[in-house]
């Protein structure tokens, strides 16, 4: 208002007062008018601008609300922008990389072919400044802005556009799009064309970023949906070929490559190999690449996807020559990756250049893992069902080794189940014998009868063969190369192996059985696909050599079992023939005719140990002819002879005993008729007795197994027990017959012993006589001599046993016929001791008692050689010792001694005795004693001799007690009674 | 019952005592007479069997000593006895060897008697 005041104040100042009025009113309706048409126009700008903006507004409603592809949303923004610019030629474009795909494109309202691509990688032009800038572009006049254009123009048309506008199509922070207008006039576009355009770029932006985000969303799930399908078809399949094949069928038919190929990688070389294409043409070369090497070796070793989109130019990509793959512009090459390890590559090609966009890579990828968990999946399912073929197999060995229980039958099954199973073209096994120390050849499968027979006919001793002596030590599986002649035998006319498997035959506690050797050549059979896969065969081959060690082991021990069974039976027959028989001859002979019955030896001799010739002797024999027979009777071995034919002590061969392996002497082999002799020395408690010495005759140049040599040992045994049970028996028979000639002894010697209660006038007489052994030193003895009287002797030799017995017979004899002359004792003795000296060499001496008893004049006359002194007890009951004495008879030739006399009246007991009386011991060495004889003698005086005698040995036998009698007791008692004169 | 039952020392002189250590009796006859056989044998003809450690001598024992002195006389020798308890003179003088013996009361007198032999 200030400056229309102004205005007014202006003109008032200088015009007069009517013509101000009039003019004032011209000037305020003039003003009126002027802001009427301002109004006006700013009322029509309002109208115009709303309805621009309810055009640009629908515009973009319908291109938000478009539910289109990319192309049906690139027309409609054409079709909108037509509302609000000139649109007859026009352009709609989209960025990928460096690419510029047109999606719509209109020249002076003519329809061009979309879509259209161009790289604008190398000079990108005004479209690049834009996608860059972000920023519209108005060209007024390409012919005068030319240079001050931020970009040049990239095109060259006959008749290029004099006018346009490029507008950017921003959608958060990235160019998507241009929108183009051109024109052929100059100035055809103004400001406001550009920000209209822009507010519907704005809005298109956000509607194709929609639309390719859809777009993308749905490819990619229709993408997922069939990989998901082909996942699910290659899951059927069970076979991996199969599934190669199928993946490329769908793979092609999904996606429409021209070749889809797959590849799997060779474990050994480390290869990509074809496995399956849609073009037949190519899987039949079996192409191989190597690592590193084109697309396909690329993406093996980088265990990346690889793209060339453009492989004309691609100096990676090398291909196959035939007319598909030369046709290729476009590769893709996938690894299939399963736990980080390749096992596969997917290949695609198609004649189009640029064709693989992230979403392609993305899908086939999805589909390359779909391929790797199937492949996965298949080779688990693959290992589980080797896993199970070759417990199947391993069953079928156990059981085919359990069923059997002859070796024949167990070494055929398995060399059958060997060559089967782990598919080798033959199988042969060795047996380790330890007793021979020697591998001996058994069956064997795959070889010629010729063959067969001359590995049966194997015999290998340590150091024979270096690879057998290799396994035999360490236990372990080896291969050779060298092929021993007798393994060249193949039936079928195969070609020699190049290698061996030498497989120990081991069992748990590592003892060797034997060794089973198979072929190395590559496995034949149905199960091939199975043993291909690196270490199965070997596993299946060292289980199989394991179940044959366990069979083996088995089979020694039944076999064991059998052989002591059998052993034993062998030996109770020997045993009750040999305690059914008396006769050492017979036993003997019937052992010298079982052995080679039981052992299967050719022939025995039984050899006798005369101990006092120290030789030995012939005994019975058997299969021995005549001849031998004659030479065997003139056969006299001392021991050094018999040592020197048996130089070699085979011990602990046998585990019962030892025996000696002969070098048989000429007369002895012609005796034996053998190659062979053993010699097993009776030895029984310690002692040699004999020896048992048998032929044999080579069994396929073997010697006697251990069994028979158990059996021998025990056959010995049994011959020597029976050799030293004749002997004790005859020691027996022996003590038996001393035995009764001392009891013949002590008949002879009682006999020499008078009754003990002899018919002397006016005496009663008992006496007691008691060895203590069979015969005995003492004697006593009555002699009626002439005139009535009697001479009664009480002696003691010395010691004890036959000499003394005998000694005393002799004493008895010479007393009774010296006493028959002579009157006086001591005289008696005198003589007798002469005659004694004179007839005897012996140690031996005798102390005598020697009294003449005279009933006329009751008088005793006596005389004592060393004898214990009697005692004379009166009927008072006093008593006395006689103890006058002499020499004891046979000590020295002459000896001196007197005669004494005695009154011997009634009631007066005489006691006469050996030493055995008064020295009877008890447990505590206390002698009975002179006292007690005393005692029990004065106690009973009274009583007839008899009681007087029986009370004196009761006596003794209560002191002695349990205390074993020492010495020979003799007591004599004799009573003068009353009457009886 | 040790050991000791019979033991011999040689005191010079060519003298061999024979010492016995308790009952000489079917135990220890056979030793003594072994011992005795011995010495005799290897030519020792003087000797002295003491038996102070003896209480008792039965038959056997007295034919062994009997032995012993024969053998020793025929190789002008002699075997003595030293040592004998009341028991033993009575023993040997019963049966008349006190006659036959020489018989002293201990070793030293033995020795001397004998190496007057």
């Amino acid at each position: 208002m200030s400056t229309l005041a102004a205005i007014y104040g202006q003109t008032v100042d200088g015009l007069s007062w009517p013509s101000i009025s009039f003019a004032l009113l011209i000037g305020a309706l003039a003003l009126s008018a002027y802001i009427l048409l301002r109004r006006y126009r700013s009322r029509q700008l309002l109208i115009q601008r709303v309805a621009e903006l309810e055009a640009l507004s629908d515009a973009g409603r319908a291109l938000v609300a478009a539910q289109l592809d990319v192309e049906a949303l690139a027309e409609l923004i054409a079709n909108e922008a037509g509302q609000v610019i000139d649109n007859r030629t026009f352009q709609v474009g989209l960025f990928e990389e460096s690419d510029y795909h047109i999606l719509f494109w209109k020249i002076r309202g003519v329809r061009q072919e979309t879509p259209q691509t161009y790289d604008l990688a190398e000079e990108g032009g005004i479209i690049s400044w834009v996608r860059e800038s972000k920023r519209p572009l108005l060209v007024r006049d390409f012919q005068r802005e030319l240079d001050s254009l931020p970009a040049r123009p990239r095109y060259i048309s006959n008749s290029p556009p004099r006018s346009a506008l490029f507008i950017p199509m921003v959608s958060g922070d990235r160019t998507i799009g241009i929108v183009a207008a051109q024109s052929s006039e100059p100035n055809r576009f103004s400001e406001e064309d550009m920000r209209r355009l822009t507010i519907l770029a704005n809005q298109a932006a956000a509607a194709v970023a929609h639309a390719l985000l859809f777009a993308q969303e749905r490819t990619r799930s229709a993408h997922l949906e069939l990989v998901g399908q082909i996942g699910l078809e290659i899951s059927k399949v069970k076979n991996q070929d199969e599934i190669f094949s199928q993946v490329v069928k769908l793979t092609q038919e999904t996606f429409g490559f021209h070749l889809v190929s797959i590849f799997g990688i060779d474990p050994a070389t480390g290869e990509a190999v074809i496995q399956a294409s849609s073009d037949a043409d190519i899987f039949v070369e079996h192409w191989r690449i190597q690592p590193g090497i084109g697309l396909i070796g690329t993406a093996v070793a980088s265990q990346k996807t690889i793209i060339s989109n453009n492989t004309a130019e691609d100096e990676r990509f090398v291909s196959q020559d035939n007319p598909l793959e030369n046709s290729t512009r476009s590769e893709m090459a996938l690894p299939l990756i399963v736990d980080g390890e390749v096992v596969g590559v997917l290949d695609v090609q198609s004649p189009k250049t640029g064709i693989f966009t992230r979403v392609e890579k993305m899908t086939l990828e999805a589909l390359s893992a779909e391929i790797a968990i199937s492949i996965s999946k298949l080779r688990q399912l693959a290992r589980q069902r080797e896993q199970a073929w070759l417990y199947t197999a391993q069953l079928q060995v156990a059981e085919a080794i359990s069923r059997s229980t002859d070796l024949e039958e167990i070494l055929s099954s398995v060399n059958r189940l060997t060559t089967m199973l782990a598919g080798v073209p033959f199988c042969a096994v060795l047996l380790w014998d330890e007793e021979t120390a020697v591998y001996r050849g058994s069956h064997s499968i795959g070889f010629t009868p010729e063959g067969e027979h001359l590995i049966q006919q194997q015999r290998l001793k340590i150091g024979d063969w270096p690879a057998l002596d290799a396994v035999h030590v360490g236990q372990e599986k080896l291969t050779t190369q060298r092929i021993p002649h007798w393994l060249q035998y193949l039936a079928n006319n195969q070609a020699k192996p190049d290698m061996l498997i030498l497989l120990p035959v081991c069992t748990l506690n590592e003892t060797i059985m034997g060794v089973m050797i198979v072929s190395q050549a590559s496995p034949v059979g149905q199960h091939s696909d199975v043993l291909q896969t690196p270490g199965r065969r070997e596993d299946l081959l060292e289980s199989i050599s394991q179940q044959l060690a366990r069979g083996l082991e088995n089979w020694h021990l039944r076999n064991a079992q059998q052989e002591e069974a059998w052993v034993n039976t062998a030996l109770f027959q020997v045993a009750a023939a040999v305690n059914s028989l008396i006769d050492l001859n017979e036993i003997l002979d019937t052992i010298a005719r079982l052995v080679p019955m039981l052992v299967g030896v050719e022939s025995c001799i039984i050899l006798i140990w005369d101990e006092a010739r120290e030789q030995f002797r012939p005994g019975p024999s058997y299969g021995i002819n005549e001849m031998g027979r004659g030479l065997l009777e003139t056969l006299a071995l001392d021991q050094e002879e018999f040592d020197e034919i048996s130089p070699r002590l085979a011990d602990g061969l046998s585990p019962t005993g030892t025996y000696y392996v002969i070098q048989l002497p000429g007369w002895l082999e012609k005796v034996l008729g053998t190659e062979q002799a053993f010699a097993f020395p009776l030895n029984a408690r310690g002692q040699l007795v004999g020896a048992m010495v048998v032929g044999s005759l080579m069994e396929n140049g073997q010697s006697l197994s251990t069994r028979r040599l158990n059996i021998l040992t025990g056959v010995a045994h049994q011959a020597a027990t029976a050799v030293v049970n004749n002997h004790l028996y005859h020691e027996a028979a022996e003590r038996d017959r001393l035995e009764r000639e001392l009891d013949v002894a002590r008949g002879i010697q009682a006999s020499l012993i008078p009754d003990g209660n002899p018919n002397i006038p006016g005496c009663s007489v008992a006496s007691y006589w008691l060895a203590a052994r069979q015969v005995s030193g003492d004697f006593y003895d009555f002699l009626p001599l002439r005139d009535g009287s009697w001479g009664i002797v009480v002696a003691d030799v010395a010691d004890k046993g036959i000499p003394a017995a005998l000694f005393m017979a002799l004493c008895r004899t010479i007393l009774r016929t010296v006493a028959i002359s002579r009157d006086d004792p001591a005289e008696t003795l005198i003589r007798a001791n002469e005659i004694i000296n004179q007839d005897t060499q012996s140690d031996l001496f005798v102390t005598v008692f020697y009294a003449i008893w005279n009933p006329e004049t009751q008088r005793i006359c006596y005389a004592n050689a060393g004898h214990n002194p009697p005692l004379l007890l009166r009927r008072d009951g006093s008593s006395q010792l006689l103890s006058d004495h002499g020499m004891a008879l046979g000590v020295v030739p002459t000896v001196t001694m007197k005669s004494q006399t005695i009154k011997f009246l009634p009631g007066d007991t005489l006691l006469l005795y050996t030493d055995g009386v008064t020295e009877a011991m008890n447990e505590d060495f206390d002698e009975f004693g002179l006292g007690r004889l005393e005692q029990a003698a004065i106690k009973n005086r009274q009583r007839p001799a008899k009681l007087i005698a029986r009370s004196i040995t009761k006596a003794i036998r209560t002191h002695a007690g349990e205390t074993p009698q020492f010495d020979d007791i003799t007591l004599v008692v004799m009573k003068r009674e009353d009457g009886g004169l | 019952m040790s050991g000791m039952n019979i033991w011999e020392e040689s005191v010079g002189d060519d003298i061999w005592i024979v010492g016995v250590n308790g009952r000489l009796d079917q135990n220890l006859n056979p030793i003594l007479e072994q011992h005795l056989t011995t010495l005799l044998d290897e030519g020792r003809t003087r000797l002295v069997v003491d038996l102070s450690q003896t209480n008792y001598i039965n038959s056997g024992g007295l034919r062994t000593l009997v032995t012993g002195w024969r053998k020793a006389r025929q190789q002008q020798g002699n075997l003595v006895l030293c040592g004998l308890d009341g028991r033993l003179q009575e023993i040997f003088g019963m049966v008349g060897f006190d006659q036959l013996f020489q018989i002293y009361p201990n070793r030293q007198a033995a020795q001397q008697g004998l190496s007057q032999l």
